[in-house]
């Protein structure tokens, strides 16, 4: 076996075992690359199954010495009636997290489909813009989607104030929706238009023409092509960019601090990051808290990783 | 109720437009009905089933189940008035008629609910004013008022006069029986807002801008369809809306006896006129107008979200930059001025430091072993004294650079320098790492898929979880207590460790022979002239620990004045400045999976060919990256640089969460911002700073439009 597989010539001293072993120093340095980059996230997991009293004496590779797993910081945390409970906070999160995901990609698909195939004046620069919106910063748009959707003075919605007139109209009101889940995923969906269009953009556009062309001799108009073969065809770019907005929202804590309060219902994001504020006191609930979080999205990621992979590499820029 | 309200509508609507859908083929009555029951019951059941959610008592439950029925009708409704107006749009080219007076029902629905809105004119049914009655002017909340209808009030009437009136005139051949309908209905249009027109909001008709503005507008009107072969419908219709600009906005409101019927039923007279000046477009009209259409519907609704979301507040942001604390005064460049001159912006005055600094010394060391390499190797390949460059060279020379700016960044303070050294180090480091891996990985034999899924993982854990899990590694506590922060603890081990006895010796033998290992390959290796980067990388690796195991020890200890050793922790979070650096290497855990899942699909894609050549020209693996693999991926990594450059200026939730606020040295613009506007409450301050980060990042901006522009990207 041995003379098989080792080179002619190679004898089998013990420094040459060890000249072979160091020879793969690179596919060692990557492992322990690997191990470095899970060695948090498993001190993670393993804290949140050590008690209070446990987690707050020594670091966590102690338990293999204490074999004392438990299971009531979970319980805790997922309970609706304690007072770090994340369950009103999940459902915020959820409230947000899907609008916000199904939506955007309805409204991404119709503008991708008219950049890629509809002609009309402006379609190029049009695009470029939306494309290079990409880059803007979100602190740039938040004061202003605050006050719209505040109830400050005079108050929140849309108000137009006419040019060369003394006079202002109210084209929306929209004062209700201060500290509203609502709020929150409407300023998720317009800041994720530009990656949706680039990113469906890119995958409707390479669709072949002789589907278009042999359609519209059929008689199909831009709808019907769009809804009958359009949308089936681009389901794989719909997923990544699903995913990827999922992912997105559901981790969102700027868009979400800004707009919401910081009560029990906070978006789960927001509700970790003031327990964290809080020491000491629910310090040990804020492993199983934060896992709980990490949860959702972990199973969207590695059920679905191709796709998620797969929206990473069509437009690899995300505002 | 609202619940209920809101079921029933979008069922309403559902079904209209299935049924319409259906319009053509058979048996439409049956498609609605069906939908119709469909959509019911499927809302029905989910509010049957929070009902249930309530009589056990979890709020959740019914949350969860309020939420799905939210989400669903959300969607319902969007997708719905979608296709709706796509079938409307198709109807367009058929019937005219129907088409027109939809857009007629539409265009006086909004037109009336929005001089309702704006309490232009009042109630028309009910005795209180049910809009402003209560804090819910959306259509759904029937709890005060008189209901649904006393909301709808005005938008229906004006659905069913304009709507009607559309219809009926694009029925009529006889153009001028068009017209008399037409002031039909722009009298008793005009009759009803001027008869409801609330007293404060009654105009003073100023003549003058009354006159202009209708030869204006009209002017405008006719010269806009002028190519369109009409041009006394566009005529009529702008001087319609002039009049109207003209009475109402150009003319002051105060209380008048006069009720303004001279302001409200010319123009909407006119505009009827207008409209019904020509029966139906042309054939040809209608074709253009449908593509027009379509290309508006389709783009439309995206781009009104990019605007109401992205641009206007953008340009908000920008006006509020140049006014006072509420955005209420104008200051001029004031919170610019404060910002580029405050000292905890930029503060330089220990850049003496920079000299005495360590780091600056590596960088120098290694720029002279740069030019040692080249030297030898140009030698080496020349037999001459030039200079040649290769993987060993560059890479110190970059590694200099790096290390030179991490210490002078270290030495300058402020918002700013820690924004630009977050910037340089995590995207070096992050595509530098992520590039390493992606390589070795391909190179590897197995477990490639669960090295990167494992690297990648945490891209799919929020920044506040990421910061969470790293708090967990850099916790330090008092030094009489137990560490139970990773970091501490091991560091605190390692202390005692290269300070007792036998433990002591053990580790210097491991580590030396370990040394000595890897010395001895290395010789190997470069008689065969092998790469062995990695390798001289474990030697100084292995070479450094074995020495500070023997001289001046390892790990968290000192000793007290008593002569006592007790354990030293490092304060990762507070010590300045290089809690900036920890703080960093949570955003580097998170950002090299994905400079790594990037780049490794480049180098999938890169031409098998390519490589067997390389192979067959007897290149060695390191001459294959560096001349072959390297070059073909350096678009790619371009890519990664400039989204991770956008993506770091942009850093704030680590800060906030990981790094207490930014309150110890450590804060970046993005954090500072959202300090200075919704904690402080400075906004004119913190819209500044948005914008000089959106200025920062402009470049990037430009760059990507450049790249669009050239089509490969």
């Amino acid at each position: 076996m041995s003379a098989i597989t080792s080179p002619p010539g190679a004898n089998s001293g013990l420094g040459d075992r060890i000249y072979r072993k160091l020879s793969d120093v690179p596919t060692w340095a990557m492992w322990i690359l690997v191990v470095i980059w899970t060695i948090p996230n498993l001190s993670l997991l393993v804290n949140s199954v050590r008690g209070r009293d446990a987690q707050r004496s020594d670091a966590f590779w102690n338990i293999l010495a204490e074999r004392d797993a438990t299971f009531e910081n979970y319980a805790e945390v997922l309970s609706a009636e304690a007072t770090s409970s994340l369950t009103a906070s999940l459902v915020t999160s959820l409230a947000i997290a899907i609008p916000a995901t199904i939506i955007p990609i309805a409204f991404a698909a119709f503008a991708a489909y008219g950049f890629a195939w509809i002609d009309f004046k402006g379609r190029k620069w049009l695009f470029i813009v939306t494309v290079s919106l990409l880059a803007l910063p979100l602190q740039v748009a938040l004061i202003p989607l605050l006050q719209l959707f505040g109830d400050g003075t005079p108050f929140g919605g849309a108000h137009l104030t006419v040019p060369f007139t003394d006079k202002t109209l109210t084209v929306l009101p929209l004062n209700n929706l201060a500290g509203s889940t609502t709020s929150v995923w409407l300023t998720h969906t317009g800041f994720a238009m530009p990656f949706a269009i680039f990113l469906l953009h890119n995958y409707i556009s390479q669709l072949p023409k002789d589907i278009f062309e042999s359609a519209k001799i059929d008689g199909a108009n831009h709808f019907g092509i769009f809804w009958r073969l359009v949308l089936p065809l681009s389901v794989p770019a719909l997923a990544a960019f699903g995913i990827f907005q999922f992912l997105w929202t559901w981790n969102d804590f700027l868009v979400a601090n800004t707009m919401l309060g910081i009560g029990a219902d906070a978006p789960t994001t927001v509700r970790i990051a003031n327990l964290a504020g809080d020491f000491d006191n629910t310090d040990h609930l804020l492993t199983a808290g934060a896992f709980v979080q990490a949860f959702v999205p972990l199973v969207v990621f590695f059920s679905l990783q191709r796709y998620f992979v797969r929206g990473l590499l069509a437009g690899s820029v995300k505002g | 109720m609202q619940l209920l309200g809101a079921i029933v509508l979008v069922a309403l609507l559902i079904a209209a437009i299935y049924g319409l859908a259906r319009m053509s083929k058979e048996q439409p009555l049956k498609a609605g009905l069906i939908s119709l029951a469909a959509i019911g019951s499927i809302l029905l059941v989910i509010r049957a089933a929070g009902s249930v959610g309530a009589v056990t008592g979890s709020a959740d439950f019914e949350r969860v189940l309020n939420m799905l029925a939210t989400t669903l009708i959300s969607v319902l409704v969007c997708i719905g008035l979608w296709v709706g107006l796509n079938l409307f749009v198709n109807q367009a080219r058929r019937r005219w008629s129907a088409f027109s007076s939809l857009v007629g029902a539409t265009l006086g629905a909004s037109f009336f609910g929005l001089l309702r809105g704006n309490r232009s004119v009042g109630p028309l049914l009910a005795e209180v004013d049910p809009i402003f009655a209560d804090s819910d002017p959306l259509l759904l909340n029937d709890a005060v008022g008189t209901g649904l209808i006393g909301h709808l009030e005005w938008p229906l009437i004006g659905a069913l006069l304009f709507g009607g009136g559309a219809f009926v005139m694009k029925s009529i051949p006889n153009r001028v029986a068009r017209i008399a309908v037409a002031i039909v209905v722009g009298g008793v249009a005009g009759w009803l807002v001027a008869s409801n027109t609330r007293i404060l909001q009654r105009p003073d008709p100023n003549w003058i801008a009354i006159i202009v503005a209708t030869i204006l507008f009209g002017a405008l009107g006719a010269l806009v369809t002028r190519s369109s072969g009409e041009p006394i419908r566009g005529g009529l219709i702008g001087a319609g809306i002039g009049w109207g600009v003209g009475g109402w906005l150009l003319s002051p409101f105060a209380v008048v006896v006069d009720v303004p019927f001279i302001a409200t039923i010319v123009p909407l007279v006119l505009i009827m006129i207008g409209l019904g000046w020509q029966l139906a477009p042309s054939h040809k009209e209608r074709a253009l107008f449908d593509s027009r259409a379509r290309a508006l519907i389709f783009v439309g609704p995206a781009l009104t979200f990019l605007l109401a979301a992205l641009v206007v507040p953008a340009i908000r942001t920008g006006i509020l930059s140049f006014q006072g604390r509420n955005g209420d005064e104008f200051v001029g460049f004031d919170n610019y001025q404060r910002l580029f001159t405050a000292s905890d912006s930029f503060n330089v005055s220990d850049w003496a430091s920079f000299f005495t600094s360590r780091l600056f010394y590596i960088a120098l060391i290694l720029l002279a072993i740069a030019a040692i390499v080249a030297v030898v190797s140009g030698i080496r390949r020349n037999g001459s004294a030039s200079i040649e460059h290769g993987p060993t060279s560059v890479g110190a020379i970059v590694l200099a650079l790096f290390l030179a700016s991490f210490a002078a960044l270290s030495v300058l303070r402020g918002t700013f320098f820690n924004n630009i050294w977050w910037v340089i180090t995590v995207v070096t480091v992050a595509t530098v790492a992520g590039t390493a891996i992606a390589v070795l990985s391909d190179r590897s034999q197995f477990g490639e898929k669960l090295a990167k899924s494992l690297i990648f993982m945490p891209m799919a854990i929020s920044f506040v979880g990421a910061s969470i899990v790293w708090r967990l590694q850099f916790q330090a506590r008092p030094t009489s207590q137990n560490q139970t922060g990773s970091l501490n603890a091991a560091w605190v081990a390692l202390g005692r460790l290269s300070n007792s006895g036998a433990p002591r010796i053990v580790m210097i033998v491991i580590f030396a022979a370990l040394t000595a290992a890897f010395g001895w390959a290395i010789y190997r290796r470069f008689r065969a002239d092998r790469p062995f980067t990695m390798l001289a990388i474990g030697l100084a690796f292995c070479g450094w620990i074995t020495y500070r195991f023997i001289g001046p020890r390892l790990g968290g200890f000192t000793t007290n004045v008593q002569g006592e050793l007790v354990p030293e922790t490092i304060f990762f979070l507070t010590e300045q400045p290089f809690n900036n650096v920890w703080l960093m290497l949570i955003l580097i855990w998170i950002q090299t999976g994905f400079a790594m899942v990037i780049i490794s699909a480049a180098i999938k894609a890169v031409p098998q060919e390519f490589i067997e050549s390389a192979k067959v020209d007897g290149a060695t693996e390191s001459d294959i990256f560096w001349r072959v693999t390297l070059p073909t991926i350096l678009p790619t990594i371009g890519v990664v640089v400039t989204t991770l450059i956008v993506q770091v200026t942009k850093v704030f939730d680590i800060v906030a969460v990981a790094g207490l606020r930014g309150t110890f040295g450590n804060d970046v613009l993005a954090n500072q911002m959202i300090t200075e506007s919704f904690q402080i409450g400075n906004v004119g301050f913190g819209a500044s700073i948005a914008i000089v980060m959106f200025l920062l990042v402009l470049p990037v901006m430009v760059y990507n439009i450049y790249s669009l522009q050239r089509g490969d990207a």
